[in-house]
């Protein structure tokens, strides 16, 4: 081997290349922009989320709202039927007569 | 240099500086003027764009209901929540005002209908309410109508399910949601809660958006409240009154029953009444039947207070059931005679005698009594009496849970002594039937006042129970063996005397009746054929079930309470005593 070759061959370790990125203003304004999009869409999403789960709750408060009312309407209902002159009414139809006397059984 | 290039650009130079300085000065103009925007108006724009931005919503609170159970503990709700739709109209878009007001026709209560076409035909109306309260169904069937110009508001509404049966004791919520009479005025704010709010950013369509700025106040629902009321001893009572009134041609009559151990009031009826659902019907001559006259109306107790006078000379050791006097038939007291209802005289009578056959001499002898001279009405006399009065808790409210009680009148001891002459049998003095069921209430559990209440149980939104106890007023109205002695005087009423209708084979029951006179508006004696009869005891006698009043004011029939107060309350302890099972004593 050559002296040149050797002392090419002793160099190989000592120097280092360096890889340098560099990028022009075109390429940052691009890496901006998708940035700018990526974090607006991210965003946009975001707000598309909250604003349909807002939506669902506003259904659900409504539908909610709804059966409250239904189940109002059907207790009125129901103590419409149970009440003091839907039972009297009841009896009359069905002639019930009235208790005259009652009997208690009495100890030994 | 040229003269002419220097003066030019000279020239040049003073426009740029002009400009310049023009351009600063609107600049500083600018600033100063966003200065005063952004700073000083800062707080007032801030609530005009909130103005625009964003909305107030009132989140209602639901209204607490009204239960009351019966004799197996079963609740039955007698105010309930219903939506309701307030429907109005904006005539601007009606086209034809005879279409509209045929098809809601049926929607439109007694409104008047050429007033309403002219209503309708002004088109400078915007908003005109055609009818507060429609069911749901009935908005429904108007929704699908689809007549424009016609709106629909919900809004929280009251349904009562047993109509007229509770009206005294419920009151109703009227269109404003306020509480008016009964409970629901009494208890209104407990019932109603506290309304949320929200403030919420909205759109341009005023629609609310989701944002950091949303605020959100939640509501506070209000308390529900079951009531010591039985529903079928109201209903049994209710009954009884308004047979009794319809019977007897009278104007009206009121029943109370109260558990004397107690002070639970069981039952509260007066008749006539109201459906508090449709409370508007009530014409204006008649909104006297918004009023519980149990606890408002005050009237002279008449006789049913002799026992009430027995009572303090009995407690105070100044007489005993055997005492006896000669009744003459009259009794003299300053310049006035005082005479026996029926006018006759009875000679020699013991205080049972008094009682029994309700003499108002002996109610003189007793009060004379209780004084310093048996003889005649010393102001000690006056000042027990006076005492026992208040002890009893006449002349106060009682405190029950009821919107529009009465106080009553006592005359202080310094009255004449007429005044307590009359007083001692029940005259010249105002009660309310409450205050006089509550005094017998005293005599019947051996001498404890208890405060009479309505509500026995209220049930916070949270679910939480708090149970009402009963409360003593006080426990030495009289003691045990006074408060025996007069039982067995008020007993002798009915086995022997004007109480007869009530006699039982089985049953001991106690009472006194009272025909009272109806003092003349302008205070110039009392009306001729005017009374107020009525009959207050309880039963059985040696373990008390039950205290009751019945009143009935101004029947047209002849006679006394026994003929008019007292059949209704036989009726109604008859069936009590199947109702609360107390079987016969055998004697």
């Amino acid at each position: 081997m050559s002296s040149a070759g050797m002392s090419l061959r002793k160099n190989q370790n000592i120097v280092k290349n360096k890889i340098r990125l560099e990028s022009g203003p075109v390429t940052t304004i691009l890496m901006m922009v998708s940035l700018l999009l990526i974090l607006g869409l991210m965003y946009l999403s975001q707000v598309t989320k909250t604003s349909t789960f807002n939506y669902k709750i506003s259904n659900l408060e409504q539908k909610q709202n709804q059966l409250q009312s239904s189940k109002d309407n059907l207790s009125i209902d129901a103590a419409r039927l149970q009440s003091i002159a839907e039972a009297k009414k009841a009896a009359e139809t069905a002639k019930l007569a009235q208790v005259k006397t009652v009997s208690f059984a009495t100890a030994r | 240099m040229p003269i002419g290039q220097a003066t030019s650009e000279e020239s040049s130079n003073k426009r740029i500086t002009i400009l310049v300085g023009l351009m600063c000065l609107f600049a500083v103009i600018v600033f100063v003027r966003l200065i005063y925007i952004q700073i000083f108006k800062h707080q007032s724009f801030v609530e005009i764009a909130n103005a625009q931005q964003s909305r107030k919503f009132v989140i209602p609170a639901r209204r607490g209901e009204i239960f009351v159970h019966d004799g197996n503990n079963e609740l039955y709700p007698i105010a309930l929540n219903q939506q309701l739709f307030l429907v109005a109209a904006d005539p601007k878009y009606i086209k034809n005002s005879n279409e509209v007001i045929d098809k809601l026709s049926q929607y439109l209560g007694d409104t008047d209908k050429d007033e309403l076409r002219q209503k309708l035909d002004n088109k400078n109306n915007r908003y005109i309410v055609l009818n507060k309260k429609i069911d749901d169904k009935s908005a429904d069937e108007i929704k699908n109508l689809k007549l424009a110009g016609i709106i629909l508001s919900p809004k929280d509404g009251r349904n009562y399910p047993e109509g007229e049966l509770f009206a005294h004791l419920t009151g109703y919520v009227n269109n404003d949601e306020s509480g008016q009479y009964g409970i629901e005025q009494f208890m209104n704010q407990s019932l109603a809660g506290t309304d949320g709010v929200s403030r919420a950013v909205t759109d341009s369509l005023g629609v609310p958006i989701t944002s950091n700025e949303n605020t959100l106040v939640k509501p506070k629902n209000g308390s529900s409240m079951v009531l010591t009321i039985d529903r079928n001893i109201q209903s049994m009572a209710a009954r009884a009154i308004e047979d009794a009134v319809v019977k007897n041609k009278a104007e009206s009559g009121s029943v109370i029953i109260m558990d004397p151990k107690t002070g639970a009031v069981k039952a509260m009826a007066n008749y006539p009444s109201y459906d508090p659902n449709n409370y508007q019907d009530v014409s204006a001559k008649d909104y006297g039947r918004f009023i519980n006259s149990s606890i408002t109306n005050l009237s002279e107790p008449g006789s049913g207070f002799k026992v009430i006078t027995m009572s303090a000379a009995l407690n105070e050791g100044k007489v005993k059931p055997d005492t006896s006097y000669n009744d003459t038939g009259e009794s003299q007291v300053e310049d006035r005679t005082i005479r026996n209802a029926d006018n006759k005289k009875f000679g020699q009578s013991t205080m049972t005698d008094v009682i029994q056959k309700s003499l108002n001499t002996g109610m003189v002898f007793v009060l004379k009594q209780l004084g310093t001279d048996p003889n005649r009405i010393t102001q000690k006399s006056k000042d027990i009496l006076y005492d026992y009065i208040k002890k009893f808790g006449f002349g106060e409210k009682t405190g029950i849970e009821l919107a529009g009680e009465s106080k009553g009148y006592v005359k202080d001891s310094k009255a004449y002594s007429v005044d307590y002459a009359n007083m001692s049998f029940g005259q010249g003095i105002s009660t309310t039937s409450l205050q006089l069921t509550s005094a017998v209430s005293a005599i019947a559990n051996g001498g404890t006042l208890y405060k009479p209440y309505v509500i026995d149980e209220l049930v916070l939104p949270n679910g939480e129970i708090k149970k009402n106890k009963p409360s003593v007023i006080r426990n030495d109205v009289l003691s045990s063996k006074s408060a025996a002695e007069i039982s067995e005087m008020m007993k002798q009423v009915v086995q022997k005397g004007s109480g007869w209708p009530t006699r039982m084979a089985g049953y001991n029951i106690a009472g006194k009746t009272g025909t009272a006179q109806v003092p003349k508006a302008d205070g110039s004696g009392y009306e001729e054929k005017k009374n107020i009869g009525s009959f207050v005891g309880f039963a059985p006698v040696e373990d008390p079930k039950f205290v009751m009043l019945v009143r009935v004011d101004y029947p047209k029939v002849d006679g006394f309470a026994e003929k008019t107060a007292v059949p209704t309350f036989a009726e109604i302890a008859k069936q009590l005593f199947i109702y609360y099972q107390v079987p016969p004593n055998g004697n």
